[in-house]
């Protein structure tokens, strides 16, 4: 079976190649955008303008091989891509999307041995088919590509100007040749590169191009990545989340900048993104892909107004919207739509999302009079500056005003949502409330305790006991060589809460309380998906049944779906054990939709606390405003075009 | 996950900061320089007097007569108690002054300097052969990650770093200088007075000073190399159409190399002790066999003036290592 596919092998002998001349299918590869697109280039028959799109994916599928067993990434999947449109692929972690925009430019053969099936047509030609040596010459001058993490996909020991005429190429020349010095390819390729940055919002030319990437902000590293895409005029763009990385009002300016390099180059472009409200700003069409497997394929109107198959409904259901109250539970796709996804059967009789009812705990929690509420008072932070014996000899550096004078009550049960974006302090206030950072100035007080910069007064078990922490990544924060039980038991036993027997039985109810099956307590972290990791992170903080729960973006790093689970199980939590919680995240629509109340911090600046609906509606703050407008919503899309 | 750092860069990269930078290191160096001097001084000090018998005795030889041995002490500074030897050699140091050396009847700094260049010639033509070796080799590999020679190398790397360098000196000894002797077994010319004379006599201990290091700093730059590997920017440079080639040369190569300067810097100490038995197996005239000679004779000062300027050396290798990598590095650079 193997043998008949074509196995793309990373490590051709490509030095045999160095004198030999390229060739596509006879016809050097230089000459391939000479190659007249209204001739089939395999059989020579003339086609229709109109059965020739740009680019034309036909049964792919690609698998990997690890240890002799193989795995199927993507299974038949069928697309196309006329000139100067857009295809959003949307799809949750772990649906092919970003195997296949790799694979259309096979670099995916760089990471894992993998075969593959079907036709990738890039206009006409097989991309497949290709030798090593023929896809080199091909992605450098036909197919440009944009990348989430733009300061990792930039050399960070190379200035930018150096790294976007390396990316010149005219038909004809060989790879870096515009990057000899004092020859005419490059000083076209320099005048290339200023045009470009200049077009994408870089105009300081000369000041750029003499920066190494780290330098620059996370805004302007993608603008330069889209300047490089385009450097060799390519036809088609292939981009992988190139915003996710970024905050709202940049990730705003960039699709914005995207939309019109993209209308004025006439370039198409495959963009790949988990996010609904992202693709209901770029698409064209969208293609919804699930386990590998397309479940949906039709313009941007038909998918995000109208449509048909039930698992595209499910995300768009689940995605947090702007004015849909969520307090009583996030909708959460069910598990037999997952199923009838990826076997394709008949879907039209199953339910696409199930809604957990978050009841009210049977016996009302009797207002604890002993739980506090959690007193904010005037703290600041800076960062860096000097201090000691030495700090009026050696010059000043720099200082960082994390957070500046914030104020801030929250009462026992209340959801107290913060949301900012990066550098807003956010997190900073979130280190300090939970006690793991000390404040410059101001205080944090809670019942007995109180955290100022002399550190923590009163006993710090009894504080750790009453106020708990769950981070954002929980492959990162959850220790990879400890079980889960284990990773749970901990703050029990070190809290001196149980122990024996009394604290197994409490590990075995709290794993089923966060509802994980049974079985995952004698699991690794590594051993569980992302959203089960979270739910041992969440189990772990509920362990020693605190009052106040520290959550900083514990779901941006989930799927859509995921994240509505997680919600729920918050929520659920909040209700029956009367937990406040300080909700940090950057994700407007998510906050708006479940927090009592919303804090918006701007620059260390806490600029307004107000009611959900307060702040949707009628925040008077021009930043909010600008989150607001800012925040791709697929309710904006939905009215706009219903 | 738009938790990710998009905070404002520095706008401008100003020679100001860098010389900043700069002078922070400085300070910091000689600061620790400082504190390395005083506890390596402090201990070779004590340690070298725990052992058997003091330069009067080595001196006199056997049997000396009472009267004479404690002259010669009183005339040596050996008199007094242990706290007021180490105060008075202490307060000697400090003015630059490291005392006289009892058998070669000069100052211990000139002594030393008479034995510098043997020294240095050895650790700076291994050091920068091993360098350049490794380099190559790494090159080679990442172009061609399954050739024949990438797969030898992974091989063999391990075993050059486990053989002793005194077991392959005298091998070659063995083999080069007494059977097919090509080469001699022992001998030193000054480099730099006669170039070519002095070739033939380096030849075979500064190989068996390049198998271990060269060894190390290939192994080094592979775990370099297999880290940038992981990248995203060379995904970039594939999409640009460069070659595999290129992509290794241009762009994983020069991120590869940095860390390994690091390890220059730290594995100058395990030279330099290495240098030590290869002087004395090839008789060279350097540092280390001044260093073994003053031991046999329990030539007190001129051990501890050794030991210090051993200790200097090695702040100040890792001092220009340090310089080196605000010029290479870009992030240290302007950050």
């Amino acid at each position: 079976m193997l043998g008949e596919r074509r196995s793309n092998g990373v490590y051709i002998d490509f030095l045999q190649m160095w004198n030999k001349p390229l060739t596509v299918l006879g016809c050097p590869v230089n000459m391939c955008r000479n190659i007249d697109p209204l001739v089939d280039s395999t059989t020579g028959a003339r086609k229709g303008i109109l059965a020739m799109p740009l680019l034309d994916v036909r049964d792919l599928t690609i698998s990997v091989v690890t240890d002799e067993t193989e795995t199927e990434l993507v299974h038949e999947l069928s697309v196309d891509l006329e000139h100067g449109h857009t295809l959003c692929i949307v799809g949750e972690s772990g649906s092919g999307k970003t195997v296949t925009a790799l694979s259309i430019i096979r670099l995916f053969e760089f990471i894992a041995p993998v075969y593959t099936d079907g036709e990738i047509r890039v206009d006409g030609v097989d991309v497949t088919t290709l030798t090593a040596d023929e896809m080199r010459a091909y992605r450098g001058t036909r197919i440009g590509m944009i990348f989430q993490e733009a300061l990792d996909s930039l050399n960070p020991s190379q200035r930018i100007g150096p790294q976007l005429i390396e990316a010149y190429r005219r038909p004809g020349t060989a790879p870096r040749q515009a990057s000899r010095k004092g020859t005419k390819l490059h000083r076209e390729a320099d005048a290339k590169a200023r045009s470009l940055l200049t077009e994408v919002g870089l105009p300081d030319t000369d000041h750029i191009m003499a920066q190494y990437p780290h330098q620059l902000s996370g805004g302007m590293q993608q603008r330069v990545m889209i300047a490089m895409s385009l450097m060799s005029d390519p036809d088609l763009l292939i981009a992988d989340e190139p915003t996710t990385a970024l905050d709202v009002t940049t990730q705003a300016e960039i699709l914005t900048l995207f939309r019109r390099v993209q209308k004025e180059h006439q370039t198409a472009c495959v963009f790949i993104t988990h996010d609904m409200g992202v693709a209901a700003e770029i698409a064209d069409r969208i293609a919804v892909m699930y386990q590998g497997r397309l479940v949906e394929l039709g313009t941007a109107r038909e998918v995000l107004t109208a449509p048909q198959h039930p698992y595209t409904r499910a995300l768009l259901e689940c995605v947090p919207q702007l004015g849909v109250r969520r307090r009583d539970g996030f909708p959460t796709i069910s598990s037999a739509m997952l199923k009838a996804a990826v076997e394709g059967g008949d879907v039209s009789g199953v339910s696409a999302t199930e809604t957990v009812r978050i009841t009210e705990p049977a016996a009302p929690i009797d207002a604890d009079a002993d739980t506090p509420s959690v007193v904010i008072d005037r703290v600041s932070k800076v960062f860096g500056g000097r201090s000691g014996p030495l700090a009026r000899v050696l010059p000043p550096k720099q200082e960082v005003h994390a957070v500046k004078e914030v104020s801030l009550e929250i009462p026992p049960g209340e959801f107290f949502g913060l949301v900012g974006e990066s550098g807003s302090g956010k997190t900073t206030l979130g280190r300090i409330v939970s006690a793991l950072q000390p404040p410059t100035s101001g205080a944090v007080r809670f019942g007995e305790h109180r955290f100022d910069q002399d550190g923590l007064h009163g006993s710090e078990r009894s504080f750790r006991q009453r106020v708990q922490m769950i981070f954002q990544d929980p492959q990162s924060s959850l220790d990879p060589r400890h079980t889960t039980a284990r990773i749970i038991a901990e703050p029990l036993r070190e809290l001196g809460l149980a122990r024996g027997a009394a604290l197994r039985r409490r590990v075995t109810e709290l794993i089923d309380e966060v509802g994980l099956p049974a079985d995952c307590a004698d699991r690794l972290p590594s051993q569980l998906s992302g959203g089960q990791r979270q739910r041992v992170a969440i189990a772990r903080a509920i362990a020693a049944a605190p009052q106040l729960i520290v959550a900083d973006e514990p779901t941006s790093a989930l799927d859509v779906s995921v994240q509505g689970q997680v919600m729920n199980l918050l929520l659920q939590l909040q209700r029956s054990h009367n937990i406040s919680f300080l909700f940090i995240t950057h994700n407007l629509s998510l906050v708006l939709s479940v927090a009592d109340r919303v804090g918006v911090m701007y620059k260390g600046d806490l600029i307004e606390v107000d009611s959900p609906e307060a702040i949707r509606t009628s925040s008077t703050h021009q930043y909010t405003q600008r989150l607001l407008a800012a925040n791709p919503d697929l309710s904006n899309y939905q009215r706009r075009n219903s | 996950m738009a938790g990710v750092d998009s905070a404002p860069a520095t706008p401008y990269d100003s020679t100001g900061k860098k010389g900043l930078v700069v002078t922070g290191l400085l300070f910091r160096r000689l600061r620790d320089l400082i504190i390395i001097l005083l506890v390596v001084g402090t201990m070779m000090f004590f340690i070298i007097r725990l052992i058997p018998g003091d330069p009067a005795v080595a001196i006199l030889g056997a049997n000396p007569q009472p009267q004479e041995l404690a002259n010669l002490r009183d005339a040596l500074g050996l008199d007094g108690s242990l706290l007021q030897q180490y105060f008075a050699w202490l307060g000697q140091v400090v003015t630059g002054n490291l005392g006289q050396s009892i058998t070669h009847h000069d100052s211990v700094l000139s002594v030393i300097g008479r034995h510098i260049a043997p020294t240095l010639t050895l650790a700076v033509l291994s050091t920068s052969i091993s360098f350049c070796i490794a380099v190559a080799i790494t090159t080679w590999n990442t172009v061609r990650p399954r050739g024949i020679l990438s797969r030898m190398v992974n091989q063999m790397a391990p075993l050059g770093m486990a053989i002793p360098d005194f077991w392959s000196s005298l091998m070659f000894i063995l083999i080069f200088a007494l059977t097919l002797r090509w080469l001699p077994s022992s001998g030193y010319t000054n480099l730099f007075s006669d170039p070519i004379g002095a070739i033939p006599g380096l030849v075979l201990p500064v190989t068996a000073l390049v198998i271990g290091q060269s060894a190390l700093y290939t192994l080094v730059l592979r775990e370099s190399v297999l880290s940038e590997l992981s990248h995203a920017y060379l995904r970039t440079a594939r999409n640009k159409g460069l070659s595999e080639s290129q992509v290794a040369i241009r762009h994983v190569l020069p991120n590869a190399l940095m860390p390994i300067l690091t390890i220059v810097g730290t594995n100058f100490a395990v030279l330099v002790g290495g240098i030590v038995i290869i002087e004395s197996i090839f008789v060279i005239p350097g540092l280390g066999s001044l260093l073994l000679g003053a031991i046999h004779t329990r030539d007190f000062p001129l051990i501890q003036g050794i030991t210090l300027f051993v200790a200097l050396l090695f702040v100040l290798v890792n001092l220009i290592v340090d310089l080196s990598y605000t010029l290479i590095d870009p992030k240290v650079r302007v950050s």
